[in-house]
């Protein structure tokens, strides 16, 4: 078997994500103003980053089966849309259960959690629209144009609610940083990090395979010899 | 030139589809009409409905043009009349902006009619500008039929996601739906500061970005039809 | 801990004290969804038709 790279990746990335965790809940003091709560926050930040990281991904492939055509592409969108949606959702969740002691709401519609909200549903849409279209091209071809259409989104989406919500009070929600707290921080994201690589790299290979599992076979040599 | 006799072409060939049998104008002025009547129900003071009325109006548009969105691809699909559009020598360019058009007029006209219901059952004190209130309804129009259209390309292609289009398109339009509202609810409520417009300008920008991003997508969308 | 004991709390100390059942719920909800996410991919990859070279 092929040597798969995204195996070592993933195996450092969980060694670094047992030792953040690890610090996260018990090594790393408590922040000064939000307590042990902040520890959230070690989860919540990379999440949100490695989101990012798969959207952005996403996009990418997406313009590159619109202009390419290529397999390749389709199946990294596949992926990275995805483990998108997987870490958007894990990104809410904690956002929401770090939002709740702190700011005393588990929601609350300002720009960033809005726009995230949406883009969210926007990747699973995605999802839902793959699982519903089984012609290989026109699946790789729509689902790139509902990325792009959701990237175009994206600014658009931000800058109204941003203004909408700056019409009425909005609390702040600026975080100074420790030093001890931003190397457990950022060791927790690279563990993320690249736990995400391995599992896009993962759901790459699987979307080849089904797509090569789509492909028509091959005429008999005869046929084509005559 | 050519381009812009096709779009015109396509906008009369469902306008007239439409006029012949007005199913989907009516079944979407009724959706959006019930809609209208239900939150009317729901609300727990008349203050609430008020206050509510131009939110209330962007929801029952949303809601009942995204069927009629994808209905306005059914005609195409049921004769399998898509691929005879394309192979013939209209754009796909062309297409998309006749369907997108004849689907704006279509909200437009809607949304138009409703007004005068909203005013009346949600009690609403008239005082802004009549002139605002038109222009935010039909630019908001607008602003929905562009993404809509494009996206009901996509799902009334693709057997069975006829309902996945309020789950593609509802994310889409949040800021087209979000301004919209604001310009009705201020204009009704009488603008007091004046940010009606800024709003109407909100509006107008997202057209613009909409009506350029799907025309340009939409070939990716129809070809291989 | 009750609220009132909660908000004494925070007024002297300055800053909010407890509040460890969320931070397990977060932990435990990050471990589930990555831990489960990576499971899935795993039992679909075994489930998947051979992979060409």
């Amino acid at each position: 078997m092929k040597f798969a790279w995204e195996h070592v990746v993933g195996a450092l990335g969980l060694v670094l994500f047992a030792v953040g965790q690890y610090q996260g809940l018990f090594v790393s003091p408590a922040e000064r103003e939000m307590g042990d709560v902040a520890r959230i926050l070690y989860v919540h930040v990379p999440s949100a980053w490695l989101a990012l990281v798969a959207f952005t991904c996403a996009f990418v492939a997406a313009a590159g089966t619109l202009f390419t055509g290529r397999k390749g592409f389709d199946a990294l969108l596949e992926a990275s849309s995805e483990v998108g949606v997987a870490s958007g959702v894990l990104l809410m969740i904690t956002g929401a259960l770090f939002a709740r002691p702190t700011w005393g709401v588990f929601w609350s519609w300002d720009a960033r959690l809005t726009t995230t909200a949406i883009l969210v549903l926007t990747f699973f849409g995605v999802v839902v629209l793959r699982s519903l279209v089984p012609d290989p091209d026109k699946r790789a071809t729509w689902s790139a144009v509902v990325t792009i259409f959701a990237a175009i989104n994206v600014p658009i989406t931000y800058y109204s609610v941003d203004w909408w919500r700056s019409i009425h009070q909005m609390r702040s929600d600026a975080e100074a940083m420790s030093g001890s707290i931003r190397s457990v921080l950022m060791l927790n994201a690279l563990a993320f990090l690249l736990l995400g690589t391995w599992l896009i790299a993962q759901r790459y290979r699987l979307a080849r395979a089904h797509a090569r599992a789509e492909e028509p076979l091959p005429l008999p040599r005869e046929e084509a010899a005559s | 030139m050519i381009v812009f006799r096709q779009i015109g072409a396509v906008v009369l060939k469902d306008l007239l589809v439409e006029l012949r049998s007005p199913t989907r104008l009516s079944s979407l002025f009724f959706y959006a009409f019930a809609l209208l009547l239900m939150v009317a129900f729901a609300s727990s003071t008349t203050d609430v409905m008020r206050r509510q009325a131009g939110g209330v109006l962007w929801i029952g548009l949303l809601l009942a043009s995204t069927r009629s969105f994808d209905q306005s691809f059914q005609a195409e699909h049921d004769e399998g009349a898509l691929e005879g559009l394309v192979l013939w020598p209209v754009r796909p360019v062309a297409l998309y902006y006749g369907k997108a058009l004849a689907n704006a007029l279509s909200v437009s006209v809607v949304a138009l009619a409703l007004l005068p219901l909203l005013i009346a059952l949600y009690d609403v004190n008239m005082r802004g500008d009549v002139g605002q209130l038109v222009l935010g309804v039909v630019l908001g129009a607008g602003a929905l039929a562009a993404p809509g259209t494009l996206l009901a390309g996509i799902t009334s292609q693709a057997r069975g996601a006829s309902a996945l289009l309020p789950l593609l398109l509802f994310p889409t339009v949040v800021p087209a739906v979000l301004a919209a509202s604001r310009v009705t609810t201020l204009v009704m409520e009488g603008d007091p500061m004046g940010q009606a417009s800024a709003w109407l300008g909100v509006v107008g920008a997202l057209n613009l970005i909409h009506w350029t991003a799907s025309g340009l997508l939409f070939r990716w969308v129809v070809e291989d039809a | 801990m009750s609220p009132i004991v909660a908000s004494v709390l925070i007024a002297t100390t300055g800053r909010i004290v407890g509040g460890w059942e969320y931070v397990w719920g977060a932990y435990g909800v990050t471990w589930v969804l990555l831990g489960g996410y990576a499971l899935s991919l795993w039992w679909r990859r075994r489930a998947a038709p051979e992979e060409a070279p």
